[in-house]
């Protein structure tokens, strides 16, 4: 094989993706719409919520039972002295709302809630005013009967403390449960779904350049100035470079957005998933490898680019079974499910930096360097039995023959 | 007069190639001399295209012997020959100046050297302006042209040109007519393979006739006329070619 003849294709391959429509819109376009759907989408839920919060920000309540004790009134509560000036007070705009305990409150409960005629309905949310005056009340009552210190276990009975029993002992765990268990399944999916595009997109662009040089016709002379392998590797090489520009555009737009969500939510990525991030190029690189030589031998054999997508299909299905035992994969990441998957070439890219992603440290150093060597070997083959496939493919036009006569004259030339 | 095999170009000794149960070459032997213009003639499925893929090591024979410049095709012989297919095509999508130097470099040659020609045959084909449009936005006569000059850019020793002619008006076939009477000037050899016996009548310095996988005569011109000479008058090339088909189609129905 001649390297100079497989960089100048390669250099080709490179230029002709990277400079289309399609790709720039691909490589930029997509995390751009995808941004700013969901951050307009983000902006107008948290508008909403400062709406409707907005409400009732400041409250007077009228205590005509005598009950609130002034140091255990909980904002957004404001004491105001008779029911009159309340009303005055929320007519002139000083509050938003009144509440009214009257004189029989201890006996009823009874409560009345007053706001303005032209007070919203529908984001109207009582919710914070009626848990504000209920814990008021609560501590004002039991402040009869105990002191301050018993009464502030009585309000907060428990202060929560989560540790974790490691192999170097007890470990403080993050309080922020909900963030966490989102992070633990947010992480790898968003890494797995990376790994996959990534991986489809630069696969399929091969199948669209060895389609395109069928439908051209330029095949004979590309075959006539090059071997098939040559042109196997020339391509792999330029559209696997095209493909690995457009993973890294996408993991910096990614990084970016985590940046930002890392701003307004600092403990969302308490644990990052090192490993996953460190290994996933390298998993990008020789997946994109057995995939793209795979898909290449057999695309070649479409007579258009619409039936070599056909004749793919069915690596891509293969391809995307880790995602969609991901739940397992999450419940369960050193499983039989997900060790079987590990070192099924097709899947294995995906599966090892999802596992890797949900449990790094649980994945052991020989479970990765096996997987590596796995989808190495496997590439090999693929390259060796897809260059003759591909030679075959290529100069192949009308209707497919039979595998039978493939295979003859894959070993025949 | 057929040249000795050890001084041809391209040999081809008692060669045979099958596709599955199909024969596309039975035994040929054929030996093109250097400097020459050799016409490939024959009908459809004869087996030229054949020929030109076992020259090129796009296809390896069954059993014979193929021989590019008296080697085995190799990709370092095959550098020093250029092939224009007869179903050919350009990326659409390409600036011309960008497929012609790429071709170029496919031919070994760097990318400096090769801007450097391909500049010089946009200027020799008159499509200097065109240089940096879209190959989707020529005319098929413009791309037609733009596919000799790269086939011809890298000033190949051997040059295969499987109908060179179609689709071009008078006016750049006989421009084509040009580049190849230069080349065999420059003692360059020139495999012409066509359908049009008129072309290979003024091109060509021998021929030779190919039906079913087998050659039915080899020669120069005038010794193919004179042997297939009607009452002593020479028959013209198509009339020959057309005869001599149409007698070898009638021996395999009667056998």
């Amino acid at each position: 094989m001649r390297l100079r003849r497989v960089r100048t294709i390669a250099a080709f391959e490179f230029r002709s993706t990277v400079w289309r429509w399609s790709f720039f819109i691909a490589s930029f376009g997509l995390p751009i719409l995808l941004g700013t759907v969901t951050g307009a989408s983000a902006w107008m839920q948290s508008e909403l919520v400062a709406a409707s919060a907005g409400v009732a920000t400041v409250v007077g309540v009228v205590d005509e039972a005598s009950i609130l004790d002034p140091h255990h009134v909980h904002a957004p509560l404001v004491p105001i002295a008779t029911e009159r000036t309340a009303l005055d007070s929320l007519r002139r705009g000083r509050v938003d709302e009144v509440c009214i305990l009257g004189p029989d409150w201890r006996t009823t409960g009874a409560v009345r809630f007053v706001v303005r005629d032209d007070a919203p309905v529908l984001t109207r949310d009582d919710a914070e005013v009626v848990a504000a005056l209920s814990a008021s009340l609560r501590e004002s009552l039991a402040l009869r009967a105990v002191d301050e210190a018993t009464l502030e276990r009585l309000v907060h009975p428990i202060a929560v403390e989560r540790q974790r029993l490691t192999v170097d002992g007890l470990e403080a765990e993050s309080s922020d449960a909900v963030t966490d268990a989102i992070a633990a399944v947010a992480v790898p999916m968003l890494l797995g779904l990376l790994l996959m595009s990534s991986l489809l997109m630069a696969s399929g662009y091969l199948v669209q350049t060895i389609a395109q040089d069928k439908e051209t016709k330029i095949v004979e002379v590309l075959l006539s100035s090059a071997t098939a392998d040559e042109l196997l590797a020339g391509k792999l090489v330029g559209l696997g470079a095209a493909g690995l520009f457009q993973f890294g555009i996408w993991a910096a737009f990614g990084s970016a957005a985590v940046r930002a969500m890392l701003v307004a939510y600092p403990h969302a990525l308490a644990h990052p998933p090192v490993e996953a991030l460190a290994f996933s190029p390298l998993f990008f690189l020789l997946g994109y490898a057995f995939l793209g030589s795979v898909m290449l031998a057999t695309g070649a054999f479409g007579s258009s680019a619409a039936e070599s997508q056909k004749l793919v299909i069915g690596w891509v299905l293969l391809a995307i079974v880790p995602l969609l035992v991901l739940p397992i994969m999450l419940e369960s990441p050193h499983g039989i499910v997900a060790r079987v998957l590990t070192y099924v070439p097709f899947c294995t890219p995906i599966t090892i930096v999802v596992r890797l992603a949900v449990d790094g440290p649980g994945v052991a150093g020989w479970e990765v360097a096996f997987a590596a060597v796995d989808l190495i070997v496997a590439t090999m083959v693929s390259i060796y039995v897809g260059g003759r496939l591909f030679r075959v493919g290529l100069l192949l036009t009308g209707t497919l023959p039979s595998l039978r006569a493939i295979v003859a004259q894959a070993r025949s030339r | 007069m057929t040249p000795p095999s050890g001084d041809a170009v391209v040999s081809y000794e008692n060669v045979v190639k099958t596709y599955g149960s199909h024969r596309a070459l039975d035994g040929v032997s054929l030996h093109i001399a250097p400097g020459e213009v050799f016409g490939l003639l024959g009908p459809n499925g004869a087996g030229k295209t054949s020929l030109i893929r076992l020259a090129l090591d796009i296809v390896r024979p069954d059993s014979g012997v193929v021989r590019v410049f008296g080697e085995i095709p190799s990709q370092r012989v095959l550098d020093r020959v250029s092939y224009l297919p007869e179903e050919r095509g350009l990326y659409k999508k390409q600036r011309v100046i960008d497929v012609l130097v790429y071709l170029g470099e496919l031919k070994g040659l760097s990318a400096k050297d090769a801007r450097k020609r391909s500049l010089a045959w946009l200027e020799r084909i008159g499509l200097s302006r065109v240089a940096n449009d879209r190959v989707e936005s020529l005319s098929k006569g413009m791309s037609q042209k733009i596919q000799i000059a790269a086939t011809l850019l890298s000033d190949p020793p051997l040059a295969i040109l499987d109908e060179p002619f179609s689709g071009l008006d008078p006016m750049n076939a006989r421009l084509v007519t040009e580049v190849i009477s230069e080349r065999r000037a420059r003692g360059q050899t020139t495999i012409l393979s066509t359908h049009q016996m008129d072309r290979a009548e003024d091109l060509c310095d021998r021929i030779a006739l190919v039906s079913h996988g087998h050659v039915l005569f080899e020669g120069s011109i005038d010794a193919v006329r004179t042997a297939h000479a009607n009452g002593g008058e020479a028959s013209s090339l198509e009339t020959i070619f057309v005869d001599t088909i149409e007698r070898r189609l009638r021996e395999d129905e009667a056998r």
